[in-house]
């Protein structure tokens, strides 16, 4: 039976999600540019 | 009232669109009420009629994308038995593994728009139990990430590698580092029957999370 064949597989992406730190400085850059927007 | 079978049109992809949709805001949830990222990235909005917090990262919106859109079509033919947020300390190991098990009927019994309605009502009280699960776990310990996890059969993977080419979004057979977690805590949040999907939420937490 190929269903018995077929195995069970636990799969996961390759690529990693951001890490905190790269959205951490995204944060402050994206906080910075509202800033400067809002006094110009 | 019309019956259809998983082989007529659009079934396996209505539940599959609307599977994705709910695991989209759910994974978004989960990294906010876990604080796996900066709480200033995410912002308010209204899904299922509750309010709710999703990211405005563009790059962990995309990765969530890409992710679900890899996944879609395990979903469609029934082949994603489990998908599985796991978060991990900084030595990349889980801490807490949030599993939606999904099972479908081979059978589908569609009677009125009323069916969906229902549906939005048990993905609303998922949402609700997961925007709360922080009151039930420990803290998790500085510096976590996480991960998706599939569990599903071989053969669907490898229809699956069209779909990971043109997205640029390879997957992997996960090490079982990633799979296993010792001893682990499990916290069952939410269990819904309807006539299209049945799913069950749990978490599983490490017993000792700090290091």
């Amino acid at each position: 039976n190929s269903k018995d064949n077929d195995q069970k597989v636990v799969i996961m992406p390759c690529k990693s999600a951001p890490s905190y730190q790269r959205v951490q400085l995204w944060l402050q850059a994206k906080k910075e540019y509202d800033r400067s927007c809002k006094t110009t | 009232m019309t019956t259809l079978t998983r082989q007529d049109l659009n079934f396996g992809q209505v539940v599959a669109d609307i599977l994705c949709e709910f695991l989209e805001v759910a994974i978004h949830l989960i990294l906010y009420v876990r604080e796996v990222y900066p709480t200033g990235i995410f912002q308010k909005r209204k899904k299922y009629n509750v309010p709710v917090q999703m990211s405005c990262h563009p790059e962990l919106n995309q990765y969530i994308q890409d992710t679900l859109h890899c996944i879609k079509p395990l979903i469609e033919k029934n082949d994603a038995e489990k998908v599985v947020v796991v978060i991990m300390d900084k030595e990349h190991h889980p801490v807490e593994r949030f599993v939606f098990e999904i099972s479908q009927p081979p059978l589908l019994s569609v009677s009125s728009d009323a069916l969906l309605s229902h549906v939005e009502q048990l993905l609303r009280a998922f949402i609700l139990k997961i925007s709360v699960c922080d009151a039930i776990l420990d803290n998790n310990p500085p510096g976590c990430t996480f991960t998706m996890l599939v569990h599903t059969r071989e053969a669907a993977t490898r229809n699956m590698e069209k779909i990971q080419v043109i997205k640029d979004f390879p997957w992997i057979v996960a090490d079982e580092q990633e799979v296993q977690m010792r001893e682990p805590r499990l916290i069952p949040l939410k269990t819904m029957t309807s006539d299209i999907v049945k799913m069950q939420l749990y978490v599983e937490e490490r017993a000792q999370k700090m290091p």
